[in-house]
């Protein structure tokens, strides 16, 4: 430690021990996800960079030890004595929260970070950081060990040509914090790409350089920004019209841009984005467009007479069928909303996104007759099946009235209090009388299901209400479906899917997944869905039994038995819930002290979209491929 | 005094709170999870799904032709002994032996397997003997099986010929029980004699059935000059041969598939214009493989009713002895425009699309029909060797024994002495070994 050590280092180390103790509160969780959520960070503030106009390549690397390289050849992060902390720049950014040029004052106009905690919170969460800044030729550099604390104050190392500038960052994420520290190269892809196309011409390249270091890594970077992010959502669908619609406008420094085209599918996929992150509940930005784009539409079908004066209007769901949309909105100073900050505020886009959307709109539809018809056309064949789903739902309900049927085949838990309760989806009716004697009657509900279900992904929604199981599952549920859908309205906190241990219960999963995806898609964001783990293996000693989940514990427990015992144990396969009686399953599998679940959670919507596409929809050639592709990677082979 | 109330007030609430189970809370805190994205979650299901689906249950394996559900019915059979020497057995004693043994299923799929093996117009050479109702082309399914009965046939027997002799794998059942077999001998090319349907998960698989001799002719033909090329093996195997018959309309669609894996092929009802009195009917003895007579019957009633075929007056079908179904026509009617109007819109004429595609190795392929025969041969060569290799062993612990037992008679009195004297086992081997220098198997064998 250098002489330089006095007490307003003292405070800042405070500042990020706060950090260390509460990381939570500053990037969500510890596990898989916070851990890839500092990478971001780091990102950002060289996507800010980009969005100010002064940096074209961002390169981000796995470096060997799992630790994360981040390069940009923006402005680098000024070097000179900040006089607040005494310090050089660049330690105040990473030392002291809240300490950032995005507050106004001219550094940046528009940025994804606004709370200045960034840089200095991947400090605070790293075992060691390097920051290296390449400015006015000369090359400086400053280190950071253990959670934040300066190991070498910022020197300049080297020199370097006048014309080059940029920072390069280098981190660890401490292991004490985090559950992993194994960076996973598919998830940081999945961004990588999605922040390529939103800022387009930028180029991003991501590189993984632990197992082969020569790698040149994937470069992502593309001309048409969201058009072709679009473009690559529709890859595995037929669009019904060729051109994809891109339009752009900007007012008072707030730029909105919106690219879209319609597919042949029944499901929309549109995402909106402020300033690169993506807003999951909407906003402001998303009303807009979607009001503009039901009135346009209205006023077209009306005045061209493809709606006649009978016919009652077109709604917001019927034109988004088949809809493929991505909103980008970048603004100076956004307002996030919701519990999650998931929704724009600014009243302000509502306007503007209405007003570029419905012109641009308007003229892309007179322009193009023929296309028009085809979406049209599209939304009418949507409000058609809209109007049976609508009858088939009322059918449905005035039989569900009658005495006993009401449920279906659902046992319902005691408890009314949604928070407490839950509901096992269980595969077969053999192994739902096992749940039923097995079950905590005052919270668990059991649901079971006779072999597998309807999928949904081939299937209309009128059609899918026609199935009895879906019915039951949309009655069971409590919420509603479609445009009367409400999460308030959930009867469980959790959706459990109980399925065998064998291949044909992991294709009901697949399928009870589409459902929920397809129908209840803001349950399975809110994180309500679950998969039960039943025991892989039943080890018996003598007479005492064990079960364990997998191959690995199986091992362990094996390893843990004396030389002697182990020659007598019988290792079975479990197969079925069947199985095991009412007893051993409740002990195993539901059980909520002795119980593991998955949790179904949605990283990346877009990634989930094409994936259920490829497997469920229609197209053959996709999934042939995928199977092909990933044969390797089979897990469970049931022979 | 407020403040001791109020302490004990307390205290007596966290005693209730105790005793009463707490659902409130931290209650969801006690699970422990793992945290899935639903992306992983479906793409891991879904392969084991659609990988189990299709190298174990859609699509049959190139060596045998058979489909796991097959293979089990047939062994199963085999290991109960329910041969053609013997009396036929109730389907359902069968059924559950394939349940209980190797086939952790519904007992539908596993009936109606065995149903099909036992269909004249489905196999090409039925596999399995059935006595009593297993359906008919009408598409009346079988009786069920407690009625039915049924026993290996005896062409069977060639596929499992020589399983005893270590000529194939062998490899526990669900719950290590037993064992049984991962392929069967197949002494002939089931593969291509009685072809395959199924559809897996992205893949399906569609071979027609052959005749037996052909394809042998076609074997050996491959056996003596292995560069044969696809041209030279039609000169054996000339196409296709289903047991409904049928004819096919020329054979470029079958050296396509031949030669790349894949074709289609157009099938045509055999039929007869014939003079009735004073006018024509038309009398089909042969239809296309697959089709369901009860469905065209239905297809030819839509047609003449919405008057897209006129001139027909009458449809009859009979079973007996293979399908006849005879159309009776008006008199001025046309019978040729009414025959290709048939052809044209109904199961009259059907395309038949060929896919080779098969279980090598573990992993589906689609194959041309050289490379199945030449797998095919492979395959033969192992059981052949491995058989000759159990058979020597056999014999040569045979001979062991002989010899033993021929030392032991020249020397006779010696050995009965020596044995006589000793006071164990032990020690009567010891004294022989040490005398005659004799490997110690040939011993054991004496001394019992």
């Amino acid at each position: 430690m250098s002489e330089h050590y006095n007490e307003s280092d003292i405070q800042v180390l405070e500042g990020l021990e706060a950090v260390r103790k509460r990381p939570g509160m500053y990037i969500g969780t510890t596990d898989v996800k916070g851990l890839h959520h500092l990478v971001w960070e780091i990102v950002d503030n060289a996507i800010d960079e980009a969005l100010a106009g002064y940096c074209k390549n961002i390169e981000i690397i796995i470096n060997k030890d799992n630790s994360i390289t981040v390069k940009d050849d923006g402005r680098g992060i000024p070097v000179g004595i900040h006089a607040k902390t005494g310090l050089s720049t660049v330690e105040t950014v990473y030392t002291v929260l809240h300490a950032g040029g995005k507050f106004g004052g001219g550094g940046y106009k528009v940025s994804g970070g606004l709370h200045g905690v960034g840089a200095s919170v991947v400090n605070a969460l790293s075992k060691f950081v390097t920051v290296t800044v390449y400015k006015e030729g000369k090359i400086y550099e400053a280190k950071f060990v253990d959670g934040g604390k300066i190991d070498k104050h910022l020197t300049v190392v080297g020199e370097c040509s006048k014309d080059r500038s940029g920072t390069t960052v280098t981190f660890k994420p401490d292991p004490d914090i985090f559950d992993t520290d194994i960076y996973d190269y598919d998830t940081l892809k999945v961004r990588t790409r999605e922040l390529a196309f939103l800022n387009k011409g930028l180029s991003l390249t991501l590189r993984d350089d632990r197992d082969d270091e020569d790698t040149t890594g994937e470069k992502f970077m593309y001309e048409g920004g969201i058009s072709e992010y679009v473009k690559f959502i529709n890859k595995s669908k037929t669009p019904i019209h060729e051109d994809i619609i891109h339009l752009e406008g900007e007012e008072d420094g707030v730029i909105f841009e919106v690219a879209m085209q319609y597919n042949d599918g029944y499901n929309d996929n549109i995402y909106s984005f402020v300033n690169n992150i993506n807003t999951h509940d909407g906003g402001t930005h998303e009303e807009g467009v979607r009001r503009a784009l039901t009135r346009v539409i209205n006023n077209y079908a009306r005045k061209n007479n493809i709606l006649k004066e009978k016919d009652e209007s077109l709604t917001g769901d019927d034109v988004k069928e088949g809809l493929t949309m991505i909103i980008s909105c970048k603004h100076p100073n956004p307002q996030f909303e919701g519990q999650t900050k998931g929704r724009l505020g600014n009243s302000e886009v509502r306007k503007l996104a209405d007003s570029v959307f419905s012109q641009g709109f308007e003229r892309f539809l007179m322009e193009n007759p023929q296309e028009a018809r085809l979406i049209i056309e599209k939304s009418i064949s949507a409000c058609r099946a809209r109007n049976a789903a609508k009858r088939a739902r009322e059918a449905s309900r005035k039989s569900d009235l009658s005495i006993g049927s009401f449920f279906g085949k659902l046992t319902d838990c005691k408890s009314k209090d949604p928070s407490i309760s839950e509901i096992f989806i269980v595969e077969g009716d053999s192994a739902g009388g096992s749940a039923k004697k097995g079950r905590d009657s005052m919270t668990q509900a059991i649901l079971p299901l006779r072999g597998k279900i309807l999928n949904v992904e081939k299937a209309r929604l009128d059609k899918a209400l026609g199935n009895e199981e879906i019915r039951t599952i949309i009655t069971a549920f409590g919420t509603g479906i479609g445009n009367e859908f409400d999460l308030e309205k959930l009867r469980y906190n959790k959706i459990i899917i109980m399925t065998d241990a064998d291949v044909d219960g992991s294709h009901i999963r697949v399928l009870l997944l589409t459902l929920f995806y397809r129908f209840f898609r803001p349950i399975v964001e809110a994180g309500h869905i679950y998969a039960a783990q039943p025991p892989l293996f039943k080890i018996q000693v003598g007479k005492t039994r064990k079960y364990v989940l997998d191959e690995k514990e199986k091992e362990d427990y094996l390893n843990s038995l004396s030389d002697g015992v182990r020659d007598k144990v019988v290792i079975s396969r479990m197969k079925g819930l069947g199985e095991m009686d009412a007893e051993e399953l409740n002990e195993t599998t539901m059980d909520i002290n002795k119980r593991v679940l998955r949790k179904i959670t949605v990283d990346d919507c877009v990634a989930a979209d094409a994936m259920f596409n490829k497997l469920m929809g229609e197209e053959v050639e996709p999934r042939r491929a995928f199977i092909e592709e990933n044969a390797i990677y089979v897990q469970n082979l049931d022979i | 005094m407020d403040n001791e109330e109020k302490i004990n007030e307390e205290e007596v609430k966290e005693e209730l709170a105790e005793e009463v189970v707490d659902y409130g809370g931290t209650f969801h805190e006690r699970d422990s999870h793992n945290v899935n994205d639903i992306v992983k979650e479906i793409s891991s299901s879904f392969l084991d799904y659609s990988m189990s689906v299709i190298t174990s249950r859609a699509i049959p394996d190139l060596r045998d032709g058979l489909k796991p559900v097959h293979r089990r019915i047939l062994w199963s059979m085999y290991e109960e002994g329910n041969t053609p020497d013997k009396p036929h057995k109730k389907s359902a004693t069968t059924v559950g032996y394939v349940m209980g043994h190797y086939h952790p299923h519904g007992d539908s799929s596993i009936y109606d397997a065995m149903v099909r093996l036992a269909q004249d117009f489905n196999q090409r050479y039925m596999l399995v003997d059935g006595h009593g109702n297993f359906g008919n082309i009408e598409g009346d399914g079988a009786a069920a099986y407690r009625y039915t009965e049924a026993r290996l046939s005896k062409i069977s027997l060639e596929m499992l010929r020589d399983i005893n002799k270590d000529t194939v794998n062998m490899m526990p059942n669900f719950d290590e029980t037993c064992n049984e077999p991962s392929v069967l001998p197949s002494r002939y090319p089931n593969i291509l004699v009685n072809g395959s349907m199924g559809i897996a998960v992205g893949m399906a698989t569609n071979i027609p059935p052959h005749n037996l001799g052909e394809v042998i002719d076609g074997c050996i033909a491959y056996i003596d000059n292995p560069k044969i090329d696809t041209m030279g093996l039609m000169q054996y195997i000339k196409g296709p041969d289903f047991p409904t018959g049928g004819i096919i309309l020329g054979n470029s669609g079958i050296k396509k598939a031949y030669d790349t894996g894949r074709g289609s092929i157009t099938i045509r009802s055999r039929a007869v214009i014939e003079e009735n009195g004073n006018h024509n009917q038309i009398v089909i003895t042969e239809v296309p493989y697959g089709v369901n007579t009860l469905e065209l019957k239905n297809k030819v009633a839509e047609l003449v009713h919405n008057k897209t075929i006129e001139g027909i007056t009458d449809y009859h079908t009979d079973l007996k002895d293979g399908v006849k179904i005879t159309i009776t026509l008006k008199k001025d009617a046309n019978a040729q425009v009414v025959l290709n109007n048939l052809y044209k819109h109904t199961n009259f004429q059907i395309n038949y699309g060929i896919i080779f595609l098969v279980i090598d190795n573990g992993t589906p392929k689609t194959l041309c029909l050289k490379d199945i025969i030449s797998k095919y041969i492979d395959h033969q060569k192992e059981v052949i060797i491995r058989r000759c290799k159990f058979d020597l062993d056999k014999a040569e612990k045979r001979v062991h024994i002989l010899e033993g037992l021929k030392i032991a008679l020249d020397h006779l009195d010696e050995v009965i002495k020596l044995i006589r004297n000793s006071k164990t086992d032990v020690e009567a081997k010891e004294g022989l070994i040490n005398k005659f220098g004799y490997l110690l198997p040939k011993l054991k064998q004496f001394l019992k």
